[in-house]
Order: C-alpha cells, then structure tokens, then sequence
C-alpha cells in the first residue's frame, strides 16, 4: 500500500474495499490532528475530529474526485467540522474558557527541549488563541500544513483575496504577541494595586 | 493603498513562497529601500521563525483503534508504531529561499559593478587647491574603474561604497538647474562626479554615505546636510535619507551637525520611519543642546499634525517633557503642543 | 484559579447596513453584551480601553456588573466585519482581583473603526484604576476605595467620590466634585486641559497648584501664597492635600453651589492687585506701533510687524517676531526662535533656546543664544554673535564682526567694497569660511587645533602667510599668520577639529530696502 498514491487508494476504497483506510489514516492523521488540535485547543474535541474525518473519508468516498489532492478534501471535512464543533453555544463556552486549562504543558510535550523553547511554545499556544477562528484556520493551514491560498480558500469557503486578508491579520496579531510588544494574560491580574 | 501597504501584505506570502519570482523580486528590492518595511519584514520573519516552536502532537494511539473499529471491526488490530510523522517545512528551504532572493537583489541592485578589464592606476595627483568642476560631461562608459577620473550616470553605474572608502573633497554641483539632475563630486582615489536624478536609488544611497560618514570634517557634513534640504525638503521623499540624517542625529558630535540634521528632518516629506521616530525620541530625551530638543520636537509636532501615530513612548517622553521643572520652558511649551495634536 | 473568559451571552447585532454614520466611515455595527461576575467590596478593578467611554458607578452590591457595546465602523461591510473581529473584550481575574480590557491590534487597517464604551457597577468600596486612550467621557461616581485614572484625550468627570484620587491627563478637562469634604489626598494633573473642583466651603484641605500657562482662580477663602507659577495654600485650616496642575490650562476651585465666573486668580488675591505682566501668558500681535513699544509676557508669542521707534520685549518663553524697526530693538526670551527683520538702531537679542535671524542688523549689536543657529543676513555696525551650540552665518558683513560658537560652523561674507574690518570668529567645534574680497586688506592670524595631524586643515587663497605646525598636547595646532594685501584690521580665526578655509571669493552684495 505504502507505494501507491492517494488517488489510487481512494480508488480502492471507492470500490469497496477498505484495506486502504489504514494507510491513509497513517498518511494523514497527525496533520488533521494537529490542525484540529491547535484550532479547538482542546485535545478531547481533536480527537474526535480526527476520527470523525476519517470516518467521513470512508462513507462519503465517492464524493472525492480523483484529480483533486485528497489533503485538500481532508481538511474541508476537517474545517468544517470544526467550525461546526464551535458553533454549538456550549462548546463556544469551553473553547473560551479552556484556554488556559486543555492545553497541555509544554513540557510534557517535549520534556527534551529547553526551558526556553517551551515558554516560546506556550507563549505561541496564546497567541493563537487569540486570533479569531477564520484567522486561526487560515494561518494554521498557511503556516504549519503548507497550504496554498488556493487550498485555503476552497477549505474556508470564501475567496483568495479574503485568505490573504485573514493571513495578513493572523501574522500582525501574532508579531505584535510574539515579538515583545504586548503581554499575555498574565499582567492582567492585580493590575491595579 | 499604498506601496508600503501592498508590501507588507505581500510579507506572508513571501514567507509561505506563494510569489511568483518577479513579485518576489520586487518586495525583496522594496523591503531593502525601505526602513519602515524592512524593520517590519525582520518582525515577520522572527515571528514565523517562533511559530516553529510550537512543536507536533503525536496523535494518541486509540483513536486508529476507534476509527478502524468503526469502519470495520476486522480491522481494528493492536497499534503499530508506524504513525507517518507530518513533515514541517524544513527551516532549511525557508532560509536558502530568502539566501537566494538576497544574492539574486544583491546582484541586481550592484548591477555595472564588475570590472570587466584593470586598466592601469593613473598616478595620484596632489591637490593644493579645492577640486572645481567647471563642467559636467555625460560619459557612457560600461565600465567604471575607481582609478580613473569619470564623469559617471547613476543610471548606468553604481560606485562601490560598500567597502567604505575614504572620500573627500565633497562639492555638489547643479550645472543646469533645468535639467532635473544635481551632480556630486569627490575624491576617492581620484576624483568623481556622480550624476543623477535627486529619485535615483544610486544617488539616493550615495548622498546618505555622504551624510553618515563619522570621519569627514565639516564644513563638508553641514553643507552636505544643507544641501540635502534643498534637493529633498519638501519634495522627494526618499526615506534612505531619512534614516542617515536620524543616524547623523544619534551619533554626531558636532552639535551644529545635530542641529542642522534634525532641521532637515523636520522637512522631509513622507511617512516617518521608526528610526526615525526613535532617534527624535532619543533627541529630545536627552540631547544637551536645547536647540536639539526643540527641533526633534517640532519634527514630532509635524508627525502629529499629519495624522501619524505617535507610540507610547513618544507620548510619555513628551508628557514627561512638558512636566519637568528643569527642562527650558518654551521646550516644556513645545511638548504640551505636540501631545494636543493627537487624535484617536 | 484565573479564568480568562471572552463575553459569551449572545450578541445582539444591530443590523447592517447603517445604523451608525461617521465622517469618513459610512457602515457600522454594535454589538452589546451584559455579564456579573462576583466582586468583593473592597475588591480592585482595571479597565483598560483605547477607544471609548468608560463609566464606573458605585452601588450597594457585591458583584460587578458589565455591560459593553462595541461599535464598528468601516468603509463597507468587509471592513466593519474586520473591525468586530479585531476588536476583543476580556475580562479576567475573580472576586479580588477583576480586569476588563479592549484589545484591538496596534497596526491595522485605516478602513475600519471601533470603540467599546462600558457602564460598569461595582461595589462601593472598590478600588478603580482605568486606563483610556480617548474617550468620549470617563465618569466615576460614588466610590470611596479609590480612584485611578489615565488618559489622552476626553473629559474626565468624578462625581461624588471619596477616597484617593489621582488623575493624570494629556488632554482631557478633570472635574472633580467629591461626596463632602476629601477625606484622601487627591491629585489631578493634565497637560493641556483644564481643572475644576467644586467644594463644600467647610471643607479643609490643603491646596497645591501649578499652572504653566494658564491661570489659579478660586472663590474660596484660601490663605497662602504664590510659589513660582505656582500656589500653596489651605482652606479651614488644612487637612488632605489637594494637587492640581495644568500646563496649559486653567485651574478653577469653587464653592459648591457658586458659579465658575465668580473665581478670581490667586496671583491678583495674593498681590492684592491685578496680577503682574510677568505672570500673565498671552500672544500679542500689533501690526504697527507709531513711538516706543515695550511688552512682557510669561507664555506668549509677539509679533510685530513694525515699530517706529525702539522696541523692547520680553517673553519666558515664546516667539518673537519683529519686522522693521527703526530704533533699536531689545528682545529677550526664555526659549523659542527669534526673527527680527530690518532693525535701524543697534540691536540686542538673546534667547535661551533657539534660532536667531536677522533680515538686517544695520546698527550692529548683540545677539546670542545658548543653542541654535543664527543667521544674520546683513550687519552694519559692530556685531557680537554667540551661540552655545548652533552654526553662524553672516550672509554680509559691512563692519567689524565678532563671532563664536561651542560646537558648529562659521561662515562669514565681508562685503566686497570693504577694504578692510576686523573679523573675530571661533569655534570650539566645527569649520570656519571667511570669503572676502581678492583685494580685501588685513592681518592675519589663523589658528587650527586638530586631531588629525596629516589633515589638509586650512586652505587659503592669499599667499604669504607663514604656516606653522606644532604639538599641542595630544593635537596638532597649525598657525598661519601674515598680512594680505599690505596689512590692515585683525583677521582672528580659531578653529577646533574643523577646517579653516580662508578664500577670496566674496558672495554677491545683499540689497537692502530704502528706510
């Protein structure tokens, strides 16, 4: 399996037979699942995300045509469900309030990197975190899955010029947390005193 | 929207390698002319670098296991390690992407600088007198060798001051007022005229040498200054200059040196560079020449009048400024003024 | 365990396309949100809002209650889309401890607007520190925990607050009317707006007060003193310092119940008269003045265009702006530029900071400052320059000249049809040109201290001078002396760490206007 293309292992699932589904899950699941991850900021929800999308993969089959690129379909069905996933007043709640509690520490992520590169870890967690939802996705897809903005724009649903604006603003938000220039929330308690 | 705008927006595309190479080439040579975009392309770029920090999850184990036992019981085997690991962008090709684009501008900017034949050094003649320029002659050589006297377009040739040579002799000349081109000549080691138009990057760059060399005595440096005024005050904004006279404001010893150059600041037009901004800032903090701080802050004052932000530490140097008993009271005046001037 | 939570109660959107106009910004939306969050009484609040009202009330509750309204403006919808995503609310903290901040990104696009305006209650005994950019109004009323606020632009309003108070201003008007008498030191400071406090007349306190420019009026019976620009003094016999000051603005405490217009300046009270011209701040422009004319002002700018007789003024800091004048003019100002044009009688300037320039000084004179350029374009009579730091440059000198300056260059022009005149110019930092006439007469003696021994240091185009070079310390000092042309008036120049280029090449004569 592991020397045939996407196309042709979707050509097999499509015929009915799921031998395939193992290996594309190998493929791509740390990438849906790290997407997913760092868009709900909550481990849980990622999960079942990356299994929902998968899942879908399988029963919707046929709705992949082979000359797209299967990463770009994948996270369609990923986006979608997690804007779906955000949509539900409950889950709204949790995804603002989670912000300081399901990100896991740094340091159990990678317990070999310095203290430094884990403080840069999280101070990045928060700073993606406060970009807004379609900013996240585009820059998330942008920075860490090589997206085009082409790609983007047909995961997001909306026109190139409209990725590039969400990109540009994701980068300025980010600079500004990451370069030095403004605090977390950490300063905002006893302020006043 | 302006071209510094459209650049920056162009910054994230540049960083993903989502330009076409001309595109990229023409951000690249405008974040090399420009303070402002190269200071905020430095701030992109360490940005992008520290979202690599935000290393992979591994994607727990049970989550196959549920998929698979979903799709088709059979299927859900115990776990094999064989998880394909997503592989980042490698820094690498970032950095040799950026490497490349710097040697392609590099090259493209010192255009006309290779000696292509040594001709022989003619010999180094003393001058007793200053050197006059009687008369400004248009030679197209192809080729520039700084061991002859030429007569040399910006257009076609750039000297090569990126070694620092000494020069000397400074005289500007403007044989024909009318012609729209200013002329520059010195000693290097024989003597040089530069010709072209004030907007030419060349004489752009090499008018901001002028201006930043430490070692040249005046009256050279001042009449350098002065003469920048005339050519640039007011009309071309050319933000290179800018930045050497805030240089010349930050380091000179000479406080008529200092003086003059935040005089001309005052007048240039166009955006203010954050270098800028910041060695007024630094002026007025603490220049001991009153007439120093008075300048920086009504080159502030501009800023403000034109709409241009003023940071917070602009705003709190110049509350500080108009509150402290011991600064001269018109400066304390001055700065009360300029913090008037701020809008939302 | 801090919590950050973004506003989540349902949003209620105003719906587009326009509900709210702006000059430049055509669409808008608002968005209001309402939330309680658990307070202590005596718990501490921070506010922190760049653009937009803020108001903070205290009430008998425990618990804070906020209510937001964020409003957007742009140029299409696209844009006010951008700017409510741009545009963050958060509140974080607990009951001891709660902030609310507005977060919008430092560079973004101009298309786009938003301010977020809160009413906010809180206990009482709370303790406020709000920090605004610009905001239509910040008003707290009713709180006696304490009050902190800083702003730019928009007036500040405290309404029956007791407890410490502190506010500092770029821009905004404070108006302080507490709940009785203060009972904590309160201290109100704004650069260019104005002050009012409106007090019960039992109350008792001590008054310090600054005032720049503006002036320290009240209608209570204060007994103190001027201090400087400044006021002390305490009302019923002292208590809780009250420090007001103002750079530009005026300073008005008032009796509860009285009117403003009652107020009379404390510099009048104190000197039992009006107060004195030295004390007053005012621009003064009077477009011609037939005889003497004599003026002083503290803060104030004097121009005037022409006087026919002398002319003597006097600021602590401004401009001076005289036009032609056909006696002698006497200028002196604490800082600030001064541009005489064409003065008949001698003159005598200084200012302690700035340029100094002289249309025509035909009488000579003094003129000095201790920093900045001067600039005279023609000197008749003997002329004294000095700058502490600033080039000089005379365009033409027609009689004796006498120039110096700390740090930066000389440039002196004798007039071409003078055989001969003394020339006295030197520079502790900078360059020296004296371009005179190829038949201008004199005896030379031109000095150069440099560090740079192999430096072409002086050029000159007369020859005969004997050049010497020597040690002098650690620095090289080059001696030319001489007679050109057979001898005449003393020609000094003393240069350090600069050139002295010494040319017979007069400039073209300057024309000056008939009388």
């Amino acid at each position: 399996m592991k020397h045939l293309s996407d196309q042709e292992l979707m050509r097999i699932v499509q015929a009915g037979d799921l031998s395939p589904a193992s290996e594309i899950y190998d493929r791509y699941s740390g990438r849906i699942y790290n997407f997913a991850f760092r868009f709900l900021k909550n481990a849980e929800a990622a999960e079942d995300a990356t299994q929902e999308v998968f899942v879908k993969m399988i029963k919707y089959a046929n709705q992949f045509h082979g000359d797209a690129k299967l990463s770009t379909w994948l996270f369609s069905i990923t986006a979608n469900w997690c804007r779906d996933y955000l949509r539900k007043a409950d889950n709204k709640a949790k995804e603002a309030e989670d912000v300081l509690i399901s990100l896991p520490a740094p340091s159990e992520l990678s317990p070999d990197r310095t203290l430094e590169q884990r403080e840069d870890a999280a101070r990045v967690q928060r700073a993606l975190g406060a970009l807004t939802p379609e900013q996240r996705e585009a820059i998330l897809l942008s920075r860490y899955q090589g997206l085009s903005y082409a790609e983007i724009a047909q995961i997001a649903g909306c026109s190139e010029g409209a990725v590039k604006t969400r990109v540009f603003r994701a980068m300025e938000t980010l600079k500004k947390a990451l370069t030095g220039e403004a605090r977390g929330g950490d300063r905002w308690v006893n302020a006043i005193r | 929207m302006g071209e510094c705008d459209s650049m920056r927006e162009s910054m994230p595309l540049l960083l993903t390698e989502s330009l076409d190479a001309a595109s990229r080439e023409r951000t690249h040579l405008h974040i090399e002319s420009c303070d402002v975009c190269h200071d905020e392309w430095s701030a992109y770029r360490d940005t992008w670098r520290m979202m690599d920090e935000l290393s992979e999850v591994d994607v727990p184990a049970r989550v196959k296991q549920q998929f698979l036992a979903r799709i088709d019981p059979a299927q859900a085997a115990p776990v094999r390690n064989n998880v394909v690991p997503f592989h980042r962008r490698s820094a690498a090709r970032w950095l040799a992407q950026a490497a490349a684009v710097v040697i392609v501008a590099g090259g493209a900017f010192y255009a006309g600088h290779q000696v292509q034949q040594q001709r022989p050094p003619l010999p180094v003649q003393a001058f007793r007198e200053p050197a006059r320029v009687t008369g400004v002659t248009n030679i197209q050589p192809a080729k520039f060798s700084l061991a002859e006297t030429r007569v040399l377009g910006t257009d076609a040739l750039s000297p090569n001051i990126e070694g620092r040579p000494n020069i000397d002799n400074v005289q500007f000349v403007d044989s024909d007022p009318s012609d729209g081109t200013i002329g520059l000549a010195f000693d290097m080691t024989s003597h040089v005229t530069v010709t072209g138009s004030p907007k030419d990057k060349s004489m752009v760059r090499l008018l901001s040498y002028v201006l930043e060399r430490q070692d040249n005595i005046s009256p050279s440096r001042s009449q350098a200054i002065d003469w920048v005024r005339q050519m640039y005050a007011n009309q071309n904004a050319e933000p290179e200059i800018a930045t050497a006279l805030a240089k010349v404001l930050r380091s000179e010893e000479h406080e008529g040196v200092r003086i003059q150059a935040v005089d001309t600041l005052k007048t240039l037009p166009g955006k203010t560079a954050s270098s800028t901004r910041d060695a007024l800032i630094d002026a007025l903090k603490s220049d001991p020449n009153p007439a120093v701080r008075l300048k920086a802050i009504e080159a502030l004052i501009k800023m403000a009048s034109n709409g241009e932000q003023l940071d917070d530490e602009a705003v709190n140097t110049l509350r500080k400024k108009a509150g402290e008993e011991a600064e001269n009271l018109y400066v304390r005046v001055k700065a009360a003024e300029a913090l008037s001037k701020i809008r939302p | 365990m801090n919590r950050i939570a973004r506003f989540t109660v349902a949003a209620i959107l105003l719906g587009l396309p326009v509900i709210l106009t702006a000059a430049d910004f055509t669409l808008g939306a608002a968005q209001v949100w309402q939330k309680e969050y658990p307070f202590d009484a005596n718990g501490s609040l921070w506010v922190e809002n760049p653009n937009g009202a803020v108001e903070v009330i205290g009430a008998d509750q425990n618990v804070i209650s906020i209510s937001a309204e964020k409003i957007t403006r742009g140029l299409d919808e696209a844009s006010v889309e951008e700017g409510r995503e741009q545009t963050a609310l958060y509140v974080a903290g607990d009951s001891r401890n709660r902030s609310v901040r507005t977060v919008v990104p430092s560079i973004r696009s101009g298309r786009w607007s938003s301010a977020v305006n809160y009413v906010l209650r809180v206990p009482r005994g709370a303790t406020v520190k709000i920090d605004s950019g610009s905001a239509d109004r910040i008003r707290v009323t009713n709180l006696t925990g304490g009050v902190s606020v800083r702003n730019i632009n928009g007036p500040i309003l405290l309404e029956g607050d007791s407890g410490p108070v502190s506010v500092d201003s770029v821009n905004g008007t404070i108006v302080y009317t507490p709940s009785g008498a203060p009972s904590a030191d309160v201290k109100l400071s704004t650069i260019n707006g104005h002050i009012q406090i409106y007090v019960e007349p039992e109350a008792r306190f001590q008054w310090v007060a600054e005032a720049l420019k503006g002036d320290l009026l009240t209608n209570l019976p204060m007994h103190g003193r001027l201090a400087g620009s400044g006021y002390r003094g305490v009302l019923n016999g002292g208590g809780p310092t009250l420090t007001t000051a103002t750079a530009m603005g005026n300073v008005f405490l008032i009796r509860k119940g009285a009117r403003i217009t009652d107020a009379r300046s404390v510099r009048a009270l104190e000197s039992g008269g009006p107060p004195a011209a030295a004390l007053l701040s005012r621009d003064i422009y009077i477009p011609n003045v037939d005889g003497n004319f004599e003026y002083q002002t503290n803060i104030g700018n004097i121009r005037v265009p022409e006087v026919h007789g002398d002319a003597r003024v006097e600021t602590a800091a401004g401009e001076v702006h005289l036009g032609r004048i056909f006696g002698s003019a006497t200028v002196r100002s604490g800082g600030g530029p001064l541009e005489l044009g064409d003065i008949f009688g001698v003159i005598s300037a200084y200012t302690k900071a700035g340029d100094i320039l002289v249309q025509a000084a035909r009488a000579g004179g003094e003129v000095s400052t201790d920093g900045g350029i001067i600039r005279v374009i023609y000197a008749g009579g003997t002329s004294r320059l000095h700058s502490g730091g600033g080039d000089i440059i005379v365009r033409q000198a027609s009689g004796p000249i006498f120039a110096d300056t700390r740090s930066g260059d000389v440039t002196i022009n004798v007039d071409a049809t003078l055989r001969t005149t003394a020339v006295n110019a030197k520079t502790n930092q900078g360059s020296i040109v004296l371009n005179v006439s190829p038949k201008f007469a004199a005896d030379v003696d031109i000095t150069i201290l440099t560090s740079d021994p192999d430096a072409h240091t002086l050029r000159t185009d007369f020859p005969g001078l004997q050049v010497r070079r020597e040690l002098a310390g650690n620095r090289t000092r080059v001696r030319a002396t001489g007679k050109i042309n057979g001898g005449g008036e003393k020609v000094e120049l003393y240069a350090e760490e600069g050139v002295i280029l010494f040319t017979a090449n007069p400039a073209r004569p300057v024309r000056l206007a008939q009388p």
